[in-house]
């Protein structure tokens, strides 16, 4: 039986991969040629050598991307395992990364992202909200549970797994997709609050920032407020914009708040004179009658 | 049975290949002047967000009955997903168990906050600094809940990058102060390249949707993008003026963002495209007011696909030698 060493170092110059030494007598065959072909592609660097010390000897090659190596893992089964030496020998210590590593984690954070902007994409066509035929949305739909068990959101909401997915996006700012005003800018949303004073006196009043530019986070809070997902807290939040407005007019009796849509005219009818018109979708009542300022 | 050996050998060598040319891409040689521009812009930004928040921080961030919605919503909302995700009332527990008020809490927050930034700016404590700027913009984000829009997701990436990118760089007053071991060239390029492939994504994502909405072929969507509050900065009065040029811009809003992963590698367009989105963006910051979103979506742009600029005694200027951000 042929013994001998194979090892695989890095590439001095471009300072790349980690070590691989395995002993042949472990290697089958084909994965021995695979090696040999590896080799072979890299003889032709300047910095690549190879020894031979007969039975016993060594076969050194320095690979032009040594971190290829980690790719072998797999052919190579457990005899990296027992030998492997992640890091650059020509490197510093504290210069040496685990390449396989870093581009395990490159993986892993892309398909992550895909499976992100691929669920917000699918969920587009699903709703049929482009111009995509309808016949397309159920394979959509389906699609979009794909990406979405990728995410791990079809896992139960304990599950560790799911948590550490989600966990992860939000630390990474990956959660949401990046379909900003796409595939159409919807119209947008107001909420009004009518005051009703003890002397029967009416107001008008809208929920405010202080800062006009932190004024958009309000709009966005009132374009999440439309959507369905979040038909089950919409009462506690207008509630608590009322109530916001309610402490600046601590004499008023009654608010309603009313929610709607505003869809704005297009150029043509903005030209003739057209102005937006505005759809009512809720609203509600709030008496004011606790003096600590609780709404009923 | 020899073709068949013969056939799979090619294979595997073709393979091989493939995946030399990969881990080549991934782990390009790179100075560190883009990790400059970074660090620099993303300190400017969160200085920014800290001024642009100065008002409104308490009322935005205080508990149920004392603010706008309270943090409770967003927070439970948060959980929802996972408890493990960072947020406000954690330093606010933290801060009662020393008899700290919510109030001094968050203005202790945002007062870090704000030297986190400044901090970047200057290049001092930078890994420290990065770290505490994320953490502290997660939570406020988090916390947020609702109110939180795109520019947040884009800065707390941006800042996950840079909290993880090899730091000090070469500009740094750390690196001025304490001269540390110059950072391994493939490991800055390794992350320029994770900005460049997430920047990639983002575009292509926006722009592919983009083109599935018949609005932005017909200018209607940059219309309405333009006339609703709080981004109505123009007036229509003005817009109508330039109503057969809005087609135009929409169709090259769509085909510029679609495109970009294909022309911003190749050296030849790649400063046209750098221009064009870099000349977006500040479109987009300056006419509807998204400053925030505008600041950062141009320094994410710079530090990936900027050239590497260089002090020099005469100011800025290209640095001959450098490295491309892809010669492939």
């Amino acid at each position: 039986m042929v013994s001998g060493r194979v090892v695989l170092c890095t590439n001095a110059s471009r300072g790349l991969g980690f070590d691989l030494s395995v002993g042949r007598r472990n290697l089958d065959c084909q994965k021995f040629c695979l090696l040999e072909k590896f080799s072979a592609i890299v003889a032709h660097h300047p910095n690549s050598t190879e020894e031979n010390q007969g039975n016993e000897g060594t076969f050194q090659i320095k690979a032009f991307v040594s971190s290829l190596a980690s790719i072998c893992i797999p052919l190579l089964g457990q005899a990296q395992q027992k030998n492997g030496r992640p890091g650059d020998r020509s490197l510093p210590f504290g210069q040496m990364f685990p390449k396989r590593i870093y581009a395990a984690c490159f993986g892993i954070h892309f398909l992550l992202i895909t499976a992100v902007c691929l669920a917000g994409l699918f969920s587009l066509i699903a709703e049929s909200a482009t111009v995509l035929p309808a016949a397309l949305e159920p394979y959509a739909r389906k699609a979009e549970v794909a990406a979405a068990w990728l995410l791990g959101k079809k896992a139960a909401a304990s599950s560790p797994v799911r948590r550490c997915i989600a966990t992860y996006l939000h630390a990474a700012g990956i959660q949401a997709g990046y379909t900003f005003f796409a595939p159409n800018v919807p119209g947008y949303h107001r909420l009004t609050l009518e005051l009703f004073y003890n002397d029967g006196r009416v107001e008008h009043e809208s929920p405010h920032l202080r800062s006009k530019a932190t004024g958009l986070r309000l709009e966005s809070l009132l374009d999440r407020l439309a959507e369905q997902r979040y038909e089950p807290i919409r009462e506690v939040l207008v509630k608590m914009l009322a109530f916001s407005v309610w402490r600046e007019h601590p004499d008023v009796k009654k608010i309603r708040a009313v929610f709607g849509s505003v869809t704005p005219p297009d150029i043509a009818e903005f030209e003739q004179g057209k102005a937006e018109t505005f759809q009512p979708i809720f609203s509600f009542d709030f008496s004011l009658r606790d003096r600590h300022g609780e709404g009923q | 049975m020899v073709k068949g050996n013969e056939l799979k050998a090619k294979v595997e060598t073709a393979s091989l290949v493939a995946l030399r040319s990969f881990l080549d891409f991934l782990f390009p040689s790179e100075n560190d002047r883009w990790l400059s521009v970074l660090r620099i812009g993303l300190g400017l930004q969160t200085v920014v967000y800290a001024f642009f928040l100065r008002s409104d921080w308490h009322y935005l961030f205080a508990s149920r009955g004392k603010g706008l919605v309270g943090r409770e919503v967003g927070e439970a909302i948060t959980s929802f997903d996972s408890p493990l995700i960072p947020k406000l009332s954690w330093l606010v527990a933290l801060g009662r168990s020393v008899n700290m008020s919510e109030e001094a809490v968050l203005s202790v927050a945002w007062a870090c906050l704000l030297c986190a930034g400044c901090f970047l700016l200057l290049g001092l404590f930078c890994r420290p600094a990065a770290i505490l700027a994320w953490f502290l913009h997660l939570c406020a984000t988090e916390s947020g809940g609702l109110l939180a829009y795109g520019a947040d997701n884009f800065m707390t990436t941006a800042l996950f990058y840079l909290m993880l990118s090899p730091l000090p760089d070469h500009y740094s007053f750390d690196q001025w102060v304490i001269k540390t071991k110059p950072k391994n060239p493939q490991l800055l390029g390794f992350w320029r390249r994770v900005l460049q492939v997430h920047l990639c994504f983002v575009y292509f994502i926006g722009g592919l949707a983009k083109c599935l909405g018949n609005g932005w072929w017909n200018g209607s969507n940059l219309w309405r993008s333009l006339i609703r509050p709080p981004f109505n900065l123009v007036s229509p009065d003005i817009l109508v003026r330039f109503k057969y040029a809005l087609p135009v811009l929409g169709i090259s809003i769509c085909l510029l963002e679609v495109s970009y992963p294909v022309f911003i590698w190749m050296r030849r367009t790649r400063r046209v495209w750098l221009v064009c989105i870099l000349a977006m963006h500040a479109a987009i910051g300056l006419l509807m007011g998204l400053y925030l979103f505008a600041l950062v979506l141009i320094v994410l742009n710079l530090a990936a696909f900027g050239p590497n600029w260089r002090i020099g005694s005469r100011g800025f200027y290209l640095g001959a030698n450098a490295p491309a951000p892809s010669s492939r």
